[in-house]
């Protein structure tokens, strides 16, 4: 009843609706004037570089129109191998992150386990290290000869670096490691809404509880894990500083670990110091993210769905 | 029968997804412990050695951790007190006020997380034009609300607070203020909780950005205090990973006693109001 | 509506004190413009604040201390940051217009980058620079210079003059002279040097050096001329030096006697401390890594002279950018801080290798040996060599081009890559980046 009156605000002084308007705008207002002083300047100053042919040291900047925009997409395998990069790390750190915390948080959501603070915390653990950290650790686990991962899996002399797919695996290893804790704890967050009576009425009915996994845990997650899946792919697409601090500022002598925002990032800082070239690869990375967050959106709704 | 083999599986797989957390920290405390000589062997040596101390002496005469340390905290716990504030607020508003063109406000609000990480020299004309490089406020002050704090309390807000217990609230003629600050941020504490430790963390781990603007020893934070080392020394491994160690375990004090209750509030608590 | 007002209340404490963090923190920033006052007073003899941005461990910031207890009206604001940070930060400032040090760090590598913005820079020769430059050596002031040499950059701080290190015992094991004449008068060119290096690889199985990378590094900068010429023109397909570097460098990674190990990984002070290659090109700085990195190595190296001719690796100097508002009295501080007493001072403390000739011939230097190189006389050694050391022209693209050739080979060395094909994939590059 109320709710109803409530979509058709009218706007008399001291009235609920006025009142609700005036503080809607007010309580919104805060992150408006910090993105319109930090946030726009840069976006659409990045448009207006993008159109020149500028390094910072160099000659004059010269206005080259859309040729940054015609470089990239048509004459830059470099760019594409980073666009293939970043996706092939995305892929190999989102999916089984995502599983796994999915179960872990089924697993830690069940009656019987016991002592579940102490494994919610372990699991959580990483999280709480810097990428900075994460990357050096691993950087040592990882070492071609005296790494532990070698030493455990028999490759002695496995250089985990140069190879450009065993690169991406111990990039997406340390993604994993440090992100899986964070979405259990989310799903676990989730698993809460989900009525008891769902599995109740299932159990009759005589699932056991994988199918229950299947058929009511997921399905009943679905906004939950859209959320984690849209928030996995835009820090996926701005992977940087894992391949930075484990390769180097290209990612490696043949780029095999370069990401666009490394890519980009190097354009600007590296030894080429193209700043007109970087704003228009992150114009194209902005285009590629989006058309990649709403594919993203589009295929979990629709798959979960059925 | 069957259940118990089920049980079993689930108890191997979360001690093994637990030993696979953990380890790394037990490698970085392992590696601190050696000499970079020692470290440096196949098979890598997994035992604690007795150099601890000497490592933590050597790199605190590297790096100024105290002041780095200080100035974290300053950055990390005011970025993240004034989000909690204002991106609940927003989401408040936007989740439960009726107002014109807020459907609009928040897609605009979420839009501006995709866009692109761009090159940081405009930002860095911005924040100089302010006076503000060697400055903390270079750090703080762009980032004390963000969209993403935005759009994941209104998440949290949506799931756990029913718009009839605002309704309530105004009935008994609370103000909007008073329903936010009564009403919501009780039940909203689980998700609060969530963003602070996620703001922390970020604010914490940052060092690209507090690297280009502050340059200033009096300065500098924790992340860039461990990046130091890693040039003082070139690739002193025992000297980098010591760092990364000493700057991780305040972290861990911090939040091994903070995350429990965070975690068992995000799992049980919330979503009942 | 009471406690509304409590944690606004609280907001502004927080704020305010987060506020009067930032603001003491800001009394000691110098950023050269007006705006300090606020904080604190000023004493009324007029006190010149300069900014110093540099690198850690250059042995500059005890300097510092002294020149200002004697130069009371001088405050010298010490910066340092991470070697990259720092660079890309200059970068940053420079672009920006603001933020701008007093006197600026650049290394080498850098400066041959910067070059290309000469108005982003302070010419020493407008402020008294001709009457120190002869203290310096003559290639070291060249690499400084624009390319009609009437304007200078920097003031040169170290120089790393080059010196071959080797292991006696792998060279011994392989039946080959240990003692440093001998090897030097062995390995004279490049060819000699494969040549031993197939003999060292045979009896012993170790490899002769480190990578292909560091020979392409080190043969390359015995080239008078290398990617451009002076008007900046890409001679990478032309210059046939280059192109020989490449060849000699792929071949002794594809004849096996490079170890495969990157410069500055943990593989490679294992292989400087455990033996596991024989050679090793060092600049007058590695010493002090080695000894630091690899202190089991002591005892085992020994130092003979570069095949073919000496070289420079690295090295650095000190800018004062055109920004700033003291640029006499920054190139005073300067021009004191890297004479060649203080270089002296700075060696002594430091091992960084002075750029100033005058003292070469000190006994210090002179008799400067080193127990981790088996006594030899380190200090003559590279003392000759730097003053063997003859000037090349690099041009602001050199790093550019030198990443895409240096990568080429690592391709081949740890990729099992083809040379030519990588070669040519270096040049497409190139011409991609550069445009």
């Amino acid at each position: 009843m109320s709710t109803k009156s409530n979509k058709k605000p009218r706007f008399k002084y001291g009235s609920q609706a006025s009142r609700d308007a005036l503080s809607g705008y007010l309580y919104v207002a805060p992150f408006f004037i910090l993105f319109l002083t930090f946030g726009i300047f840069p976006i659409f100053y990045n448009l207006y570089i993008s159109l020149f042919s500028w390094k910072l040291f160099g000659a004059e900047p010269e206005f080259i129109g859309l040729q940054n925009y015609v470089w990239l997409l048509t004459d830059d395998p470099t760019f594409i191998k980073a666009v293939v990069n970043t996706f092939s790390i995305w892929i190999i750190s989102t999916l089984p992150q995502l599983f796994i915390a999915l179960v872990l948080a089924y697993v830690l959501n069940q009656g019987f386990v016991k002592m579940k603070d102490m494994f919610r915390m372990a699991i959580f653990m990483p999280f709480i290290t810097s990428i900075l950290a994460v990357t050096i650790i691993f950087n040592s686990l990882f070492s071609r000869d005296f790494g532990l991962i070698n030493f455990i899996l028999g490759t002695a002399g496995l250089d985990w670096k140069i190879d450009r797919f065993l690169s991406h695996i111990a990039i997406a290893t340390m993604v994993n490691w440090r992100w899986v804790g964070y979405n259990t704890i989310i799903y676990m967050a989730g698993l809460q809404t989900i009525g008891k009576d769902l599995y109740e009425a299932a159990t009759i009915d005589g699932a056991n509880k994988i199918q229950q996994f299947f058929y009511i845990t997921i399905p009943q997650l679905r906004p939950i894990i859209l959320f984690t899946i849209i928030m996995s792919s835009i820090g996926g697409m701005s992977l940087f500083i894992e391949p930075l601090v484990f390769l180097d500022l290209r990612g490696g002598s043949h780029n095999q670990g370069l990401t666009m925002f490394l890519y980009l990032y190097e354009t600007a800082f590296g030894t080429k110091y193209n700043v007109g070239y970087s704003a228009a690869i992150s114009w194209v990375m902005f285009v590629i993210v989006v058309m990649f967050a709403l594919l993203n959106w589009f295929i979990t709704t629709k798959v979960i769905k059925d | 029968m069957k259940n118990r083999t089920g049980r079993l599986i689930s108890y191997i797989f979360l001690i093994i997804s637990s030993l696979v957390s953990i380890f790394p920290f037990y490698w970085m405390f392992a590696i601190s412990t050696n000499t970079t000589a020692a470290a440096n062997k196949f098979p890598p040596k997994v035992i604690p050695g007795d150099q601890f101390f000497t490592n933590v002496q050597n790199a605190w005469e590297n790096a100024d951790f105290i002041t780095a340390l200080f100035n974290t905290l300053i950055v990390a716990g005011t970025i993240t007190i004034s989000q909690l504030f204002f991106c609940s607020l927003a989401a408040f508003a936007l989740a439960r006020l009726e107002f014109k063109g807020r459907k609009l406000i928040f897609l605009l609000i979420v839009s501006t997380m995709l866009l692109p990480p761009a090159s940081p020299i405009p930002l860095y004309m911005i924040v100089s034009k302010f006076d503000w490089i060697n400055s903390l406020y270079a750090v703080i002050i762009p980032f004390l609300v963000g969209a993403f704090g935005v759009f994941l309390m209104k998440q949290f807000i949506e799931s756990s607070i029913h718009p009839e217990l605002i309704e309530s609230a105004k009935m008994d003629g609370a103000r909007n203020f008073q329903t936010y600050y009564r009403i919501v941020l009780p039940i909203l504490k689980p998700g609060l909780a969530t963003l602070a430790i996620i703001t922390f963390m970020g604010v914490w781990n940052d060092f690209v950005w507090p690297s280009i603007v502050l340059k200033e020893q009096s300065v500098q934070t924790l992340q860039l205090a461990v990046r130091g080392l890693q040039n003082a020394y070139n690739r002193d491994t025992a000297l980098i990973v010591t760092g990364a160690f000493i700057t991780t375990l305040p972290l861990l004090a911090i939040f091994i006693p903070f995350s429990r209750q965070f975690i068992a509030g995000l799992a049980e608590g919330s979503v009942k109001g | 509506m009471k406690r509304f007002g409590l944690i606004l209340m609280s907001l502004m404490l927080l704020f305010s004190f987060a506020l009067a963090a930032c603001a003491t923190d800001e009394g000691g920033e110098g950023t050269t413009d007006e705006g300090n006052g606020t904080t604190t007073p000023e004493p009324d003899d007029e006190v010149i604040e300069l900014t110093f941005q540099n690198i850690p461990n250059t042995g500059l910031d005890v300097l510092v201390e002294q020149y200002q207890s004697e130069n009371p009206n001088i405050k010298i604001n010490y910066q340092e940051a991470e070697f990259a940070d720092h660079h890309n930060g200059l970068v940053t400032a420079m672009a920006a217009g603001s933020g701008i040090p007093d006197i600026a760090f650049v290394e080498i590598g850098f400066l041959e980058t910067f070059k290309g913005q000469q108005n982003n820079f302070t010419n020493l020769y407008d402020l008294g620079a001709k009457d120190a430059t002869g203290d310096y050596l003559d290639w070291k002031i060249k690499q400084a210079e624009n390319a009609d040499g009437s304007f200078l950059f920097g003031l040169p701080t170290d120089i790393g003059p080059m010196a071959m290190a080797y292991r006696t015992d792998i060279f011994e094991q392989a039946g080959l002279p240990t003692d440093p004449d001998e090897v030097s008068a062995l390995i004279t060119d490049w060819e000699k040097f494969v040549e031993v290096g197939k003999t060292v690889l045979e009896k012993t199985g170790k490899p002769m050096t480190d990578s292909g990378g560091t020979i392409y590094d080190t043969m390359v900068g015995q080239l008078t001329e290398v990617y451009f010429d002076e008007n900046n023109e890409l001679l990478l397909e032309t210059n046939a030096g280059v192109k020989e570097a490449y060849d000699r460098a792929t071949a002794m990674v594809e004849a096996g006697i490079t170890a495969k190990v990157g410069q500055w990984s943990p593989e490679w002070n294992a292989g400087i401390n455990d033996g596991g290659f024989a050679t090793l090109m060092a600049p007058a700085w590695m010493m002090n890594y080695m000894k630091s990195s690899a202190p089991d190595g002591a005892g085992n190296w020994n130092i003979a002279q570069m095949p073919v001719a000496s070289g420079n690796w690295g090295g650095s100097f000190l800018t004062i950018p055109a920004a700033s508002e003291h640029p006499q009295a920054a190139y005073d501080f300067i021009e004191w801080l890297l004479s060649v007493d203080n270089q002296y001072e700075i060696f002594k403390a430091t091992g960084n290798f002075p750029s100033t000739p005058g003292i070469y011939d000190k006994p210090e230097i002179q008799d400067w040996t080193d127990e981790y190189f088996q006594g030899a006389p380190v200090g003559q050694i590279y003392a000759e060599a730097a003053e063997k050391v003859v000037p090349v022209y690099f041009g602001p693209d050199h790093q550019t081009v030198n990443t895409a050739v240096k990568d080429a080979i690592n391709n081949v060395e740890n990729n099992d890559a083809d040379p030519q094909a990588e070669w040519d994939a270096a040049i497409e590059r190139v011409n991609r980046e550069l445009r």
